[in-house]
């Protein structure tokens, strides 16, 4: 499993060094989008749990319901629990570990943007 | 013939002890807090003891058959850890230093013209904001370096912050507030360390925040945003933030500011809840 985690931990730190994280600005207008942009940012960023409500207090503009989709994705799927899931599970148990969260935590800040507006 | 088959486990176990001896020089080297929260030195010399134990036992035990794939990350994650250790500490401002065997414990509180205010570090503070507003009327000292960009010094505001290191430098993040300018930010230079007194206020609204710089382009942000040329800012040592949490909602109105020096140990690690603050 160690070549996964390892892999996936280098993704990160690629992404993290090369992508100029200012582009993601030009996402924050639209509510929908920006939940999406943000899931996006926390599986690629890979961040601590414990470190990401101040990466997502970083994102100042961006809505709450973005926000809390960032915070409560990055510690269930995120570039190196990937890689952990692909090795460790089959890859239909793997897909749901990354689908379901992915999809539930996307629809239930899209519903909370749409009543907080 | 045999002896070459031995060939591959032996490589692989070298590898695997040349991995746990770097963590365990890390740990000696006193370079560890560069990297990782000094609270997990122990997780790190146990996962070094194993792999040094894991990497004897597969020189001395394993079947020939070796997992080449694997053994090249290994290879190539041993080198990264080498590489990147010179990397790191080449350009970095940050001077390598061992952890000091014991922090002294120091006073919760601080008394200024008779005006008592409760050491914090901004992590802390932050922390009040968010789950305790009823405390924000308190006085606090917090420190940090100092943030100025032409849009704060048009705004009449800088930024007090530091870096903070939850878990790795991989997720390091700088925290800070802004502090209300009178006038007494002309005389910092961006990157010098403050002591700030005072007590939290509203933000006027609508204030922007300040961009701050983020892990690749803090040099180019410091360039830009560095002082007269007779009078050579210092570095920020924010090399490897991943981003800049700048509280939006309160300020710091100031009774004092006050040069300091660096603390031994200029990230923050440690936070708590309540009094005494780790300051």
């Amino acid at each position: 499993m160690s070549k996964y985690l390892i892999a996936g931990a280098f993704a990160a730190a690629l992404f993290k060094v090369f992508v100029p994280q200012d582009i993601l600005f030009h996402f924050e207008s639209n509510p929908f989008l920006s939940i999406g942009v943000m899931m996006l940012l926390a599986i690629l960023l890979s961040v601590c749990s414990e470190a990401d409500s101040f990466v997502a207090a970083s994102f100042w503009s961006f809505s709450q319901p973005a926000q809390l989709a960032f915070v409560s994705i990055g510690p269930m799927v995120d570039l190196k629990l990937i890689g952990a899931y692909g090795a460790t599970f089959r890859k239909r148990a793997a897909l749901t570990l990354i689908v379901v969260p992915i999809v539930i935590i996307y629809t239930l800040s899209a519903v909370i943007a749409s009543i907080v507006g | 013939v045999k002896n070459m088959h031995r060939t591959g486990p032996l490589l692989e176990g070298f590898v695997l002890v040349a991995l746990g001896l770097s963590m365990i020089a890390l740990i000696i080297s006193g370079n560890y807090w560069l990297y990782l929260n000094p609270k997990f030195e122990w997780v790190t010399a146990g996962a070094a003891c194993m792999l040094i134990l894991i990497g004897f036992l597969a020189a001395l035990w394993s079947e020939n058959r070796v997992n080449r794939s694997g053994a090249a990350i290994l290879i190539a994650f041993l080198c990264y850890t080498i590489w990147g250790n010179t990397q790191v500490l080449q350009p970095s401002p940050l001077k390598p230093k061992p952890l000091p065997v014991e922090m002294p414990e120091e006073e919760a509180r601080t008394v200024l013209n008779g005006s008592e205010y409760i050491r914090i570090n901004t992590v802390e503070l932050f922390g009040i904001c968010e789950e305790e507003p009823h405390k924000t009327g308190e006085r606090y000292t917090v420190r940090g370096i100092v943030l100025r960009t032409p849009q704060l010094d048009s705004a009449g505001q800088f930024v007090v912050a530091r870096l903070a290191v939850f878990c790795c430098l991989a997720d390091a993040v700088v925290v800070g507030f802004r502090v209300r300018d009178d006038g007494a930010a002309q005389e910092f230079q961006n990157g010098q360390w403050v002591q700030v007194y005072g007590k939290l206020e509203e933000a006027p609204s609508p204030t922007p925040l300040p961009e701050l710089p983020y892990v690749s382009d803090a040099g180019e942000w410091h360039d830009q945003h560095a002082q007269t040329p007779e009078s050579p800012p210092s570095e920020l040592p924010f090399k490897g933030a991943v981003a800049a949490a700048i509280h939006p909602r309160y300020i710091i109105a100031p009774d004092k500011v006050s040069i300091t020096e660096e603390p031994e140990l200029p990230f923050m690690f440690e936070f708590r809840g309540a009094e005494p603050y780790a300051f």
